[in-house]
């Protein structure tokens, strides 16, 4: 039904990080560097001191690409001054559930990222750097290890780099399969060869973080955003996106679409244009049901609020947030309430199991929505629910427990009718008089 | 059971190249369970003593996550991922299909020791749903009836026997995709893939 479309139709003008996803062999170092890898770098150890760096990317304002949004120079700016070990450690642990974004950067222009994480290091004054990749992601590790060796040889890593007095060794640093090790603190307990159970805060990480140390802890896309901002300057960078939230985003797209896969897209694009125009719609052509922002994690977005504009701000007014901005579609076949128990189900396995209203909170849930959707749920069950969802939220230590209650409460506000149709003598929508 | 030579130099180039020793753990725990697939409680041991860390955490770490297995395994380990973007593509239909053609037992093993079947969340790689990792392997997207075919053409390639746990030489990159089974190990050819409708 859509004409063939061709790969650069689809992109915006000037896309920054994925400009070279179908370039062939860009792990080789001569490679990328015809296009232009480490030219920043060489460029900021030439001209630029750490903080003159620092003050580029808050001008740019570079809101983290992990979830929260945090901009990335204020981040950096935390980090004492002076001598001792400082740490950077990149978030490539990637388990979002609809989340693939990182590991294509990481696949197809690993150099890109190797780069953004010697200038954030020059920055903070780090000669250590971690990537943190999930333990699955054996071909990205393996794009890394190369792009680093290489990059080492030619004195782009390593100790005074290109001649300046900046060292720096970066380990690629390859987990075993736990969501939770996302999770900034998990992580570095991971590292640091202990069970991955986030810590209590404060201190914070840049205070107090790897091995007790100074640590700045980005995730893999804000790190790569960094080259071309230091290359091309903030004012460069702030035309891409919106006012607010500037900049380019690599949205996942998954679920229901014909054409599931990244896009690099100004932030702000609508979910309507997301899934028409680049994902070209729903197959079969069902209509879309509802829309899940930011994986498994956050509440959802209705079909109606399609035109809602995928930024830092918008989807703050529909009590969501742009997350990882990994969008799930659901069309209209899908069954909400199992949908929404193959998404607790999730977080019930993942629960790193320190907090018990989220251990046993997310099994009582997952009980529950499997006898609802055995048909053999009770009326009192949709109460349950929400209660069990109260007794999680903001009761825990990270963040988890909050993802975990937000598709029962998306699902129940959006959807009580499909919970209520399964359950057997669910008192009806008449009042009783009417039976007379 | 001691650990063999070759595991013992890469731990200690694992352990060399990283600043502390603890961190050197749970690589090193990797490192070993590519000996046998899985991790027997001696090899555990061997490796914490190996660093000079204590064995009971080491335990623990190796019953956390999910990529280590402290049961015996099969040549490839399934992994299905059952998380919503492969299950709106029919992941649970893939599973029954798997279980149907292996019939495992309660440990999701198969009877001839060549597959483990276990569940698996989102890896990464949602435009192939439904898919699974093999072993190292991403492969995907896998149909209920094209199921029985996909695991033959996987123990014809096992016939040479284990390669350290490997299918494909992870220095390679992916191996050649064979009928049903293909590999979406890398990336980079998928935005113009469309999906079945
Ligand atoms: C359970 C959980 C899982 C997370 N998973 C990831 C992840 O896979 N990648 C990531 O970058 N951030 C993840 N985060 C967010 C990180 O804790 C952290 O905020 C982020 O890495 C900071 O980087 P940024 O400021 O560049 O976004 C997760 C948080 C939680 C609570
Ligand atoms: S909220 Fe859940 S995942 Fe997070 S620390 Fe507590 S138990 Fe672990
Ligand atoms: S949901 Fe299966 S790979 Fe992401």
């Amino acid at each position: 039904m859509t004409g063939a479309i061709t790969f650069e139709q689809l992109m915006p003008a000037g896309p920054n990080l994925t400009e070279y996803r179908h370039a062939p062999n860009m792990v080789d170092l001569d490679v990328a560097r015809s296009r232009g890898a480490y030219d920043g770098l060489t460029k900021a150890l030439a001209e630029y001191t750490p903080e003159q760096v620092t003050g580029i990317v808050m001008d740019a304002t570079v809101l983290g690409r992990g979830g929260a949004g945090f901009p990335a120079g204020r981040k950096w700016s935390f980090i004492p001054k002076g001598p001792g070990q400082k740490y950077l450690t990149v978030n490539a642990d990637e388990s979002e559930p609809g989340t693939f974004s990182n590991r294509e950067l990481m696949e197809t222009n690993p150099h890109l990222l190797i780069e953004g994480v010697a200038l954030c290091c020059y920055a903070v004054g780090a000669s250590r750097a971690f990537i943190y990749i999930r333990g699955e992601y054996i071909h990205a590790a393996n794009q890394l290890n190369r792009a680093i060796t290489s990059a080492r040889a030619a004195n782009l890593l390593g100790d005074k780099i290109l001649g300046s007095e900046f060292n720096l060794e970066v380990f690629v640093y390859q987990g075993a399969g736990a969501y939770i090790c996302g999770e900034e603190t998990a992580l570095l307990e991971s590292i640091e060869g202990n069970r991955p159970m986030p810590r209590s805060r404060p201190p914070f990480p840049a205070v107090a973080g790897l091995y007790g140390k100074p640590t700045v802890i980005n995730n893999v896309e804000t790190i790569a955003n960094i080259p071309a901002i230091i290359r091309n300057g903030a004012d460069w960078y702030k035309a891409f996106g919106t006012p607010t939230s500037p900049g380019t985003k690599v949205y996942s797209l998954s679920g229901h679409v014909r054409r599931p896969g990244n896009y690099e897209l100004n932030l702000g694009i609508s979910l309507r244009d997301l899934i028409y125009e680049y994902g070209q719609g729903v197959p079969g052509d069902r209509a879309v049901k509802v829309v899940l922002p930011s994986g498994a994690a956050a509440p959802w977005i209705p079909a109606d609020a399609l035109d809602t504009p995928m930024d830092y701000d918008n989807p703050r007014k529909l009590g969501t947030i742009l997350g990882s901005a990994s969008v799930i579609v659901m069309d209209e076949s899908v069954s909400i309430p199992h949908a929404t128990l193959r998404l607790i189900e999730f977080f019930n396995h993942e629960s790193c199991g320190k907090c018990t209203p989220c251990r046993e909170g997310t099994l009582w849930l997952v009980k529950a929505l499997k006898r609802i959707c055995a048909g053999e749920g009770v009326p009192d069950d949709l109460q349950l629910l929400l209660n069990v969802c109260d007794s999680i939220a903001g009761k825990v230590l990270c963040a988890l427990g909050d993802f975990a209650v937000s598709p029962v409460q998306s699902s129940l506000k959006y959807f009580r009718h499909e919970y209520e149709a399964m359950i057997p003598g669910y008192p009806t929508a008449e009042p009783a008089l009417a039976a007379d | 059971m001691a650990l063999e030579p070759e595991t013992i130099a890469e731990i200690e180039r694992i352990r060399a190249a990283l600043p502390e020793a603890r961190s050197a753990l749970l690589p090193s725990l990797k490192a070993a369970q590519s000996e046998r697939g899985w991790l027997p409680q001696e090899t555990i041991k061997d490796v914490a003593e190996m660093l000079g860390l204590d064995p009971n955490p080491a335990y623990m770490l190796a019953t956390f996550y999910t990529m280590l297995h402290t049961e015996p395994v099969g040549h490839y380990v399934l992994e299905v991922c059952r998380s919503l973007p492969c299950y709106l593509r029919g992941s649970d239909q893939v599973t029954e299909a798997i279980r149907g053609a292996l019939q495992p037992d309660e440990h999701g093993n198969s009877v001839d020791g060549m597959f483990s079947l276990k569940i698996g969340e989102c890896l990464g790689d949602c435009p192939h749903a439904p898919m699974m990792r093999v072993n190292d392997d991403f492969v995907g997207p896998l149909a209920a009836e094209t199921i029985p075919e996909t695991l033959e053409i996987l123990r014809r390639r096992a016939a040479g026997g284990r390669v350290r746990g490997l299918m494909a030489d992870p220095a390679d990159g992916p191996p050649p995709n064979e009928g049903p089974l293909t590999f979406s190990n890398a990336i980079q050819s998928l935005p113009l893939a469309r999906v079945r409708e």
